[in-house]
């Protein structure tokens, strides 16, 4: 019994920091534009699909070493935040002035774009593909709980990303005028903030974070397909609804409520595996109605 | 005199040029003959002079431009009589502008990005399905169409209530939740036939008409699928028609005005409540009824006929043919169901057209192809521009 | 029956922590134009919103025609009689100019689903009525604004926007009209004119009542009968605005500045 439980356990950490990593993205594009990025999962899903070409490609001459995997890392973070520029520059920045529905809908838009591109371009992209081992395949054992070493990779450079971006964002110059376009636009244009820089930062952080995510979430499962990005975009955004949009503790929070909940839900509900996407989505609408401001948001009176 | 001739001359050549595209075999054929359209179009619209005598034309003799234009849609599909698929696709277009309007009263009307709208299409298709098929209970048709109706509203209700404080994303979130909901459960359940879905189907019969049989009409055999043409486009006329009646009522009014800024339409004494509910209920009633008729007229129905993408699509078609506007979302709806059809060599490439569609239209041309207009409230003809 | 329209009891009103108004009570009598006025930030919106139903009172009471208000829907006070205009013209925008009044009609005129269908006859009577009032309203205000009937609200010129905003307000019949900074964005002469059209108001619609927010103060002197004073959430004076201007707590909370400016 205590092993299953800690087993479970185990499986809410991995999820809560493969949530986590989408989530804060939603929330950082929420804080400085008010904008719900549906194309977010989409790059997720790019991130795992560019270092599966990346391995193909390059592991293939050189072997799986620290070095080949590190460069993996490197290149699909390069790679995903050029997407992601590209995503702001072309799609949504020339619908500052307009209403939020255009935006709304053009990141509908582009996210099936990324989808369908992957899918029609990617070497036999409508099937679901084996995401290559990058991480030991050592297994410990601790407290009953089989801990496979990939899992302790995967937590790892969660935790370092999310201590990074943190880092970043309330110590550095472009960090602080993240936050302070995030709390109040017009006088952080007023002092002075590029606030087109600033958005474009948090669009190379946002998709950072979800690109390398996404090779995570490859080694996790170990089998990736182009319509996972749907799925992880609608979870990254359910969890930071809950934390609290706008707030990068309340989305990472958000996350393992949410892991937790599912991980629950599944191993203890009738037929709770088969419907633990719906059972996701139910305590998504609940929050949604009965706290719409989330766990950690602050609730928010519209001006009149 | 001139008027009329006029109105008749544009719709013929309509007719003919919509039958023409249709009919030409060739991709590259068809795309000069599209590339053309739309400079045509283009040039017309430019055009002051042109385009004041077409407006002038039509707007004085409205009644027999409409009276006209629907025969000639009925004399449409009359061309296809050596191919039934053909009449079949158009047919799937015929239901898919009545989706398209349904779903225009919530996004169109009101702003709210419905992305779970296939659900209720599918609720519909389903209650058929169960009620014909798998319970085998020999209700009339009539009864079944208006039952599908019915159970999507319910459902559409089901939605709206704790969505009730909800816009933008948190309204667009929720029913994309709502819709996969929906399609997952269709998907596990047994007692709606899991991913198998619901087969054998049976086919409409009215007033001692069954849809699935061939007629004969002056020594011509008629292709049943020309049944569910007529049958179809008789709802969506209907559909149309209720559209307009409330687009141009007070209910109408009220939704522009709480899509415009709710604040101050609640300060105008509009209770916005009462008019999401009117949104939802009409919208979802009629997808179901679109519902209805595909059920039958496939035969067979399975939980990938209503995806997220067949939700997509149908906004895809609003966003195309302009927001708001009866006429435009028909055209955006009948286009996007054609093309692939069209372009067959491309019909992988599909949703991804369609995702272009949405971001160029949205970037480069919001409103639409024809965009909604202003209410001159010509209908009562007591309005008169001055 | 009292003679006052609408009372205000102790009201305080509270975002999280920050007290916006705090415990401020007046009187307002029928047929009076009733001035509210005070620096930036002294709560004369938020008032405003208390009364028309957008903020509810953490504490204390509103009454309008005897009758406690306080927590009711904006969409019902309007039912029952207060129309408001907004500080920023809230109207709606790509609406026609006549579209934008016929929805100020909205609670006379409001129609169900069973006869938008099916009984268009009266929809289409419903229209004409409505139409022809709306036109004569708008003529009452600005001849300009009939000719511009079918235009955009937002493409009028900035002086009819808010006179548009004034007559959405009128057309439901209120008997208590409350505007937030009608003069805003108008130069002396456009706010010259709109102190006679104020005035002119009462002649049209006898009895009804006005509250005024204002930063003009020739305006505020030109018009009210009576004028509230608040600063910082609370209530410092009351009066005609003679007395108001001459009281040293005003004068103190203005920094000196002159009211005659």
């Amino acid at each position: 019994m205590l092993s299953t439980v800690s087993q479970q356990l185990l499986n809410v950490i991995m999820l809560g920091s493969l949530y986590s990593l989408v989530a804060i993205g939603f929330t950082l594009f929420f804080g400085v534009l008010d904008l719900i990025n549906f194309a977010h999962g989409d790059v997720f899903m790019l991130g795992s699909f560019v270092a599966l070409f990346l391995f193909m490609t390059v592991a293939f001459f050189s072997g799986v070493n620290f070095f080949t995997v590190l460069l993996l890392f490197l290149i699909t973070g390069f790679i995903v935040v050029i997407a992601g520029l590209l995503i702001y520059k072309l799609t949504i920045k020339p619908l500052a002035t307009s209403p939020p529905l255009m935006m709304l809908l053009v990141t509908v838009g582009v996210s099936i774009f990324i989808r369908e591109g992957v899918m029609l371009f990617f070497p036999d992209g409508a099937s679901p593909h084996p995401f290559p081992k990058i991480f030991p395949e050592t297994t410990y054992t601790f407290l009953g709980m089989n801990i496979p070493a990939g899992y302790i990779f995967i937590i790892v450079i969660s935790i370092f990303l999310v201590v990074a971006m943190s880092i970043f964002v309330n110590k550095t110059k472009l960090g602080m005028s993240i936050r302070a376009t995030a709390q109040d636009r017009e006088a952080a244009l007023m002092m002075g903030v590029d606030i087109d820089k600033t958005i474009a930062v948090t669009f190379i952080i946002g998709s950072l974070l979800a690109g390398i995510g996404g090779i995570l979430n490859g080694a996790y499962y170990s089998t990736i397909k182009y319509d996972m990005g749907f799925i992880a975009g609608i979870k990254g955004f359910s969890c930071s609804v809950v934390g609290g949009l706008g707030n990068v503790y309340g989305a990472i929070v958000g996350s393992f409520v949410i892991a937790f909940l599912e991980t629950i839900g599944a191993a203890f509900l009738p037929f709770g595996a088969e419907y633990k996407d719906v059972f996701t989505f139910i305590i998504v609408i609940i929050f949604l109605v009965i706290r719409p401001s989330g766990l950690m948001g602050e609730k928010k009176f519209e001006k009149v | 005199m001139g008027k009329i001739l006029t109105v008749l001359l544009i719709e013929l050549l309509i007719l003919i040029v919509s039958v023409f595209a249709l009919k030409i075999e060739s991709t590259v054929g068809f795309l000069l003959l599209l590339v053309s359209i739309v400079f045509a179009i283009y040039y017309g619209a430019k055009n002051e002079k042109i385009r004041y005598r077409l407006q002038d034309a039509f707007s004085s003799s409205r009644r027999f431009a409409l009276i006209l234009g629907i025969i000639l849609i009925f004399i449409f599909p009359l061309f296809f009589m050596d191919s039934p698929y053909w009449v079949f696709v158009i047919t799937i277009g015929v239901i898919y502008i009545i989706l398209a309007i349904g779903l225009n009263m919530m996004l169109g009307s009101l702003d709210l990005v419905n992305l779970g709208f296939a659900a209720f299409f599918g609720i519909g298709a389903y209650t058929v399905g169960m009620i014909t098929a798998k319970y085998g209970l020999h209700l009339p048709y009539l009864i079944v169409l208006l039952l599908a109706g019915i159970v999507a509203m319910i459902f559409g209700l089901l939605l709206c209530l704790p969505t009730m404080g909800m816009k933008g994303y948190y309204f667009s979130l929720t029913t994309i939740a709502f819709g996969l909901a929906v399609e997952l459960t269709i998907n596990n359940l047994e007692w709606t036939g899991g991913p198998g879905g619901i087969k054998n189907i049976p086919h409409i019969s009215l007033f001692g008409l069954n849809l699935g049989d061939s007629y004969t009409v002056f020594g011509y055999d008629l292709p049943f699928q020309l049944n569910y043409f007529y049958f179809a486009l008789v709802i969506m006329l209907l559909v149309m028609l209720v559209a307009w009646l409330i687009h141009n009522s007070r209910i109408g009014l009220s939704w522009n005005a709480i899509k415009e800024d709710d604040i101050a339409a609640r300060a105008q004494g509009i209770n916005i409540k009462v008019y999401r509910i009117y949104a939802f209920a009409i919208g979802s009633f009629i997808a179901g009824v679109a519902g209805a008729i595909f059920a039958p007229l496939m035969g067979y129905i399975a939980p990938t006929n209503f995806t997220y993408a067949h939700s997509i699509t149908m906004v895809a078609m609003v966003i195309l043919g302009g927001i708001d506007n009866i006429m435009g979302i028909a055209l955006g709806a009948f286009l996007l169901s054609i093309a692939p059809e069209k372009f067959r060599a491309f019909s992988d490439y599909r949703m991804l057209i369609y995702a272009l569609i949405i971001i160029l239209m949205v970037i480069y041309r919001p409103q639409g192809l024809i965009p909604k207009k202003i209410r001159k409230y010509d209908f009562i003809g007591g309005a008169k521009d001055e | 029956m009292s003679e006052n329209i609408l009372r205000v009891e102790n009201i305080t009103i509270q975002f999280g922590g920050l007290k916006a108004v705090e415990d401020v009570s007046f009187e307002v009598k029928k047929g009076e134009i009733y001035g509210i006025i005070g620096p930036n930030g002294a709560g004369k919106t938020t008032i405003l919103n208390a009364i028309s139903g957008i903020y509810t009172p953490v504490t204390g009471k509103i009454y309008f025609k005897d009758k406690d208000i306080t927590g009711v829907e904006p969409h019902i006070l309007v039912e029952w009689g207060i129309a408001r205009t907004f500080q920023n013209s809230r109207l709606f925008w790509d609406l026609s100019v006549l579209d934008n009044v016929l929805l100020g009609m909205h609670t006379r005129k409001k129609m169900g689903l069973f006869r938008a269908i099916f009984n268009r006859d009266y929809v289409n009577q419903e229209f004409r009525d409505s139409i022809k009032e709306a036109e004569e309203l708008m003529t009452f205000f600005n001849p300009e604004l009939v000719e511009r009937k079918f235009h955009d609200a937002k493409s009028l010129p900035h002086a009819d926007k808010r006179r548009l905003e004034i007559c959405r307000a009128l057309a439901s019949n209120p008997d208590l009209i409350l505007l937030d900074e009608p003069s805003a964005g108008m130069d002396p002469a456009e706010t010259r004119v709109l102190m006679e059209e104020l005035k002119k108001i009462q002649e049209l619609r006898e009895n009804i009542t006005m509250i005024i927010i204002e930063h003009d103060m020739r305006l505020i002197g030109g018009v009210t009968d009576r004028v509230l004073v608040l600063d910082h959430g609370k209530k410092i004076s009351e009066g005609t605005f003679a007395q108001v201007s001459s009281d040293p707590r005003v004068i103190s909370a203005y920094l000196g500045g002159s009211l005659d400016a």
